[in-house]
């Protein structure tokens, strides 16, 4: 299992991204769900992020935006990142106070879980940061700091409603 | 008492029902996946009569595919198997257990069960999925290109058991070789077999079949490709164009 610290995990998704394998222009319906992918790489090509977008075809308010990160020279993929719906209940059953929250969540990698053997992103945090998927997925493309998603989803790039912390 | 409250008096009170659309309930039950997400599981009348229908809704192959598709024979045949044995019906993604009332407890302990063995697919990855690109390649190579009379496990050179590759297609001017390559160790191997015979002068055409382009380092990428002389980047990639490619070597 990869060891990575916070700063590392921190970075890797903070870190200037390019695309270099650009998304499908539309999702592709595929037993149940609306799917697209990506893959990306870090500017010095380094690094390389997959990334998986999902809706369900049947309840919209379910879907995932996620950042995936392969480990160089081994067999590992971790989640570094990924923006959910509302879709049912989560537990960050390994606080100390665990907390269940059923609403818009983002899952973040977390090293102490790793160093653990769990999946890092067990940890999810209640955002405000977007209330669709549409805006989930600007919220990811713009915090993953992919350069250029603007040519690969224009309809997203098209000004928000909600410009700012919620108000129009 | 409907079937909804006594599936909630069976659980111990511990469960709660929230609607999701009309005339699908999610269950909030303490079933978490390995992420700390609930599992998701809904309750609605089945189109059998008199029965309760205890399903996803595409849920589980969604989570699933995040990082691990159902692209091949061999992992379709193996999921088909999972559910199948766990009592468990698919519906264009739609897992589901078709149950009556009075089974509706057991029915949801029966398919969250499932859920949890088909979300666990992913992590066979590293271990099964490795023997089953061999094994995809291997049946490949052998019906499908047939035509071409595949050597499997050939020794390039008479006696040396040291420097095997996995497949040879023989026709002058020059053979060529086929290596299937999927982590460090299998990359290494091919390259120094590839580069054992340039040193002894053999005049063959080299190349390799990864699983993925995930799967190896810099380093090794790097001494891989200055050994091959093609390489294609995926099994799916091979399927495309490797008889073409082959057609173009063998003439």
């Amino acid at each position: 299992m990869a060891t990575l610290t916070q700063q590392q995990i921190d970075d890797l998704i903070a870190c200037r991204k390019v695309i270099v394998e650009p998304p499908r222009k539309e999702m592709t319906e595929e037993r149940g769900s609306r799917r697209n992918d990506m893959r990306l790489t870090s500017e010095d090509r380094a690094h390389v992020f997959p990334v998986f977008m999902r809706i369900n075809s049947t309840f919209q308010e379910n879907f995932s935006a996620g950042l995936d990160y392969i480990v160089p020279g081994e067999r590992d993929r971790i989640c570094l990142l990924r923006c959910n719906g509302p879709h049912g209940e989560h537990v960050n059953e390994f606080l100390d106070e665990p907390d269940h929250h059923v609403t818009y969540h983002i899952h973040t990698a977390k090293a102490e879980l790793l160093e653990q053997q769990k999946l890092p992103e067990r940890y999810a945090d209640i955002t405000k940061e977007y209330a669709t998927f549409e805006e989930a997925l600007r919220y990811f493309l713009k915090r993953c700091n992919i350069a250029g998603w603007e040519e690969h989803f224009p309809a997203i790039a098209r000004r928000s409603l909600f410009d700012g912390k919620g108000k129009p | 008492m409907n079937a909804l409250e006594e599936l909630k008096h069976q659980f111990n009170d511990r469960v709660s029902f929230r609607e999701k659309r009309p005339g699908i309930t999610q269950l909030v039950a303490p079933f978490y996946h390995e992420d700390g997400d609930m599992l998701d599981i809904f309750i609605e009348k089945s189109p059998s009569k008199n029965k309760l229908r205890v399903c996803d809704h595409g849920m589980t192959l969604m989570r699933l595919s995040y990082s691990y598709e159902l692209n091949t024979s061999n992992k379709e045949r193996i999921f088909q198997k999972i559910i199948a044995e766990n009592g468990v019906n698919e519906d264009n993604g739609n897992l589901f257990i078709d149950t009556v009332k009075g089974s509706l407890y057991v029915a949801i302990l029966q398919f969250a069960q499932a859920i949890a063995k088909v979300s666990n697919m992913r992590h066979w990855r590293r271990e099964v999925v490795r023997n089953l690109f061999f094994e995809d390649l291997e049946t490949y190579v052998e019906t499908e290109m047939a035509s071409y009379h595949p050597q499997k496990s050939y020794q390039p050179i008479s006696g040396d058991a040291d420097h095997i590759v996995d497949f040879c297609f023989n026709s002058r001017p020059r053979p060529v070789y086929l290596i299937g390559v999927n982590n460090e160790r299998t990359a290494r191997l091919a390259t120094i077999t590839y580069q054992h015979l340039i040193i002894k002068k053999q005049h063959f055409v080299g190349t390799v079949v990864l699983e993925s382009t995930d799967a190896l380092g810099k380093r090794d990428w790097n001494r891989l490709l200055s050994a091959v002389d093609k390489t294609f980047p995926s099994l799916d990639d091979f399927r495309e164009h490797g008889k073409e490619y082959l057609n173009r070597e063998l003439v």
